[in-house]
């Protein structure tokens, strides 16, 4: 499954409009939409990285995630160096307060321009200086570390939308606060209707900084030029995600049954049972005949045996002897009838 | 499938810190990076900053393998591992100035040892000279310089093997193995014989190759490799090591020996060893959880001791089956087969 994570509703509209996506009403701690499909989630964090990991380990938690899932991170942020691009791939992030660096994989080629990231926890303002990154956010960070608990670093790709260079002095004494940014994050107070609302394409505007409204509107705009390139991110994740579940699948339904079946007939142990699990997958890849072998021991009468000991025997002396084309001893010359 | 959208390898480089601090390092960085230019180079601490991350891939990694460019500190020489092959030599060590392989053997121990699929190559060269030369001041050595990776694999990016046969040929008490599955028509360019560099082909059949030993060289190009090699009178030795038991591997590994004996002059190699697949069982359970698709690894192998193997009836058999063919050309003491620990 694919789990994309914005911090505002405005980030994600646009994508929830593309990928036809739909709420899930049953989650009330925070906005999160799903596909028809059932194979993607969205969801909206909040501001900041303590919310941002708090809902990032919720998710997951939820979904059980674990080694087929992805993670996509999108979300908006401030140029630190001249950054000609409008949307960047991040392959390093850092931590403001610890200095600790993270880094995803840079397994998918998304064709984006690469860049440096750097995640603080406060608004970010041209005053400040000395971060070594080329961009500034509040979540990304926050995401990785809390992501990390469930999946591994070639399961997580974050991609940064340019929507300014930072506060300026006017801005912060005009009143922009982290208020205003949380404001924006669920996009009702600044009058949107998360279901309905279209705000239009307004990218090349300057934000009205200390309006909910505006800002939000800025943010959206930046993101639907980039939609057709986050959804075809997102194909290529869902090909990933396919790829790697198939490796897991080495037999067919019916296939599993008829190894149940054996399992019990013949009283395999746990152990045993695994034993043959292993010996049935490894003839499988290497396109050997195991169906055969087995249908045979029902034939001649050994499957099902009277009990685990028999069974025994019939794993170790017949079914791996048959199907790896060893040496079959016959065990009724050991006085052992299965 | 995957590979429409991932990208290549090396497309990312991971650079330490520390690779600055020497102008011998920096310029053997540089060295590497001119075979790059197109490759995203990222800043790093330290390597383990990125190659001992959690719950990493070592399959997805290795599909788009990054490279990272460190300094090692600490030994980079070990005693040769309880199931690595001595060669009936008393001082056994393997050297690591590279973790991880550009090659791609489904069944490699790397795979099980090492929490990340990218390659590291360690920069201070000089340093591990230095470990050598104390060790050879104790006593004679034979050093494994190509266990944790294949230096000729990757030898024209780095230039390593070069460096190490030099090192070798002035010092006359050390002797050292380069363990290759390298087909390279240019394998020999830049290096010079000397008894002592023993050049070691790890040799498979096809099926073997073409299943589980991807980007290697074919069997045909390592014998045509083995072939030049020994014409312009370098040492060599052939590997018959791991032997996999794969389907109809008599007739497989039968048509392997006639193929080598039909393109050698199997008399004029050093020597052989013998030996087929065994494993620690830490390796090979994390290998099984990350590699389900991979039938050698899935095999139903034989727990003895924490050590996975075919069991005693099958390594008996399949090993005996090798071993007298093999004694047919080649005196018995020239063979080393692998013993039991």
């Amino acid at each position: 499954m694919i789990h994309i994570f914005t911090a505002l509703y405005p980030e994600a509209k646009p994508l929830i409009q593309a990928l036809s996506l739909k709420k899930r009403v049953a989650q009330t701690h925070y906005q999160q939409f799903l596909s028809e499909e059932g194979d993607l989630s969205l969801t909206i964090t909040g501001v900041g990285p303590m919310q941002a990991a708090a809902v990032t380990a919720s998710v997951l938690t939820d979904f059980d995630a674990g080694a087929q899932d992805q993670l996509l991170s999108l979300g908006t942020a401030a140029a630190l160096t001249a950054c000609p691009a409008s949307m960047y791939h991040v392959n390093k992030i850092t931590e403001a307060v610890t200095k600790r660096d993270f880094y995803p994989d840079m397994l998918l080629n998304t064709g984006l321009t690469e860049a440096s990231l750097i995640t603080g926890a406060k608004l970010y303002t041209k005053q400040e200086s000395g971060y070594a990154a080329d961009l500034y956010d509040m979540e990304a960070a926050a995401v990785y570390q809390a992501a990390s608990m469930f999946l591994g670093p070639h399961q997580m790709n974050f991609l940064r939308i340019v929507t300014d260079d930072g506060l300026t002095q006017e801005e912060m004494e005009s009143g922009i606060t982290m208020r205003t940014v949380t404001n924006v994050a669920s996009g009702s107070e600044a009058g949107l209707n998360p279901a309905t609302d279209t705000v239009q394409s307004q990218a090349t505007a300057a934000p009205a900084p200390s309006d909910p409204r505006s800002l939000a509107a800025h943010v959206t705009a930046c993101v639907e030029q980039q939609v057709d390139t986050i959804v075809a991110v997102v194909d290529k994740l869902r090909a990933l995600t396919a790829a790697e579940a198939a490796e897991h699948h080495v037999l067919t339904e019916n296939e599993r049954q008829l190894v149940d079946k054996l399992i019990a007939d013949a009283h395999f142990s746990k152990v045993m049972a695994d034993e043959c699990v292993q010996l049935i997958r490894y003839a499988a890849l290497s396109q050997l005949d195991w169906q055969r072998p087995i249908e045979a021991l029902y034939a001649e009468g050994l499957v099902p045996t009277r009990d685990k000991r028999a069974g025994k025997i019939i794993l170790e002396r017949y079914l791996r002897a048959r199907i790896l084309d060893e040496t079959c001893e016959d065990t009724y010359s050991v006085g052992i009838k299965p | 499938m995957q590979g429409d959208f991932l990208n290549p390898s090396f497309s990312h480089i991971y650079i330490g810190r520390e690779v600055d601090a020497d102008p011998r390092w920096r310029a053997r960085a540089e060295q590497i990076l001119q075979h790059f230019p197109r490759a995203s180079c990222i800043p790093i601490e330290h390597y383990k900053d990125v190659f001992n991350r959690r719950h990493q891939s070592y399959p997805a990694q290795h599909r788009t393998q990054a490279l990272i460019l460190a300094v090692k500190h600490g030994s980079s020489v070990y005693p040769g591992a309880p199931v690595c092959q001595s060669m009936g030599n008393e001082h056994f060590y393997y050297a690591s100035s590279m973790m991880n392989c550009l090659f791609d053997c489904e069944y490699c121990y790397l795979k099980g040892m090492y929490p990340s699929g990218n390659l590291v190559i360690f920069l201070n060269l000089e340093d591990i000279f230095a470990e050598v030369e104390a060790l050879l001041r104790q006593h004679p050595v034979y050093l494994c310089i190509s266990y944790d990776t294949d230096l000729l694999a990757i030898e024209p990016l780095c230039g390593y093997v070069k460096a190490w046969t030099e090192f070798t040929a002035v010092h006359p008490d050390l002797s050292i193995e380069i363990r290759t599955k390298s087909g390279s028509e240019r394998l020999w360019e830049g290096l010079n014989p000397c008894p002592r560099n023993i050049f070691a082909f790890t040799l498979s059949p096809d099926y073997v190759v073409s299943h589980y030993e991807h980007r290697t060289g074919t069997l045909t190009q390592r014998l045509a490799s083995i072939r030049r090699g020994m014409e312009r009178g370098f040492t060599i030795r052939l590997c018959f090591d791991p032997m996999i038991a794969c389907p109809d591997w008599r007739t497989v590994y039968g048509g392997m020996v006639d193929e080598v004996l039909r393109t050698i002059p199997i008399s004029a190699v050093r020597d052989v060893s013998l030996g087929s697949f065994r494993l620690s069982d830490s390796y090979l359970r994390l290998m099984r959880r990350n590699m389900p698709d991979s039938a050698v690894v899935q095999y139903p192998y034989v727990n003895q001791n924490g050590v996975y193997h075919y069991g005693a009836e099958l390594t008996e058999e399949m090993e005996r089956f090798m071993l007298e063919r093999l004694t047919t050309v080649l005196p018995r003491e020239r063979i080393f087969r692998w013993e039991s620990i």
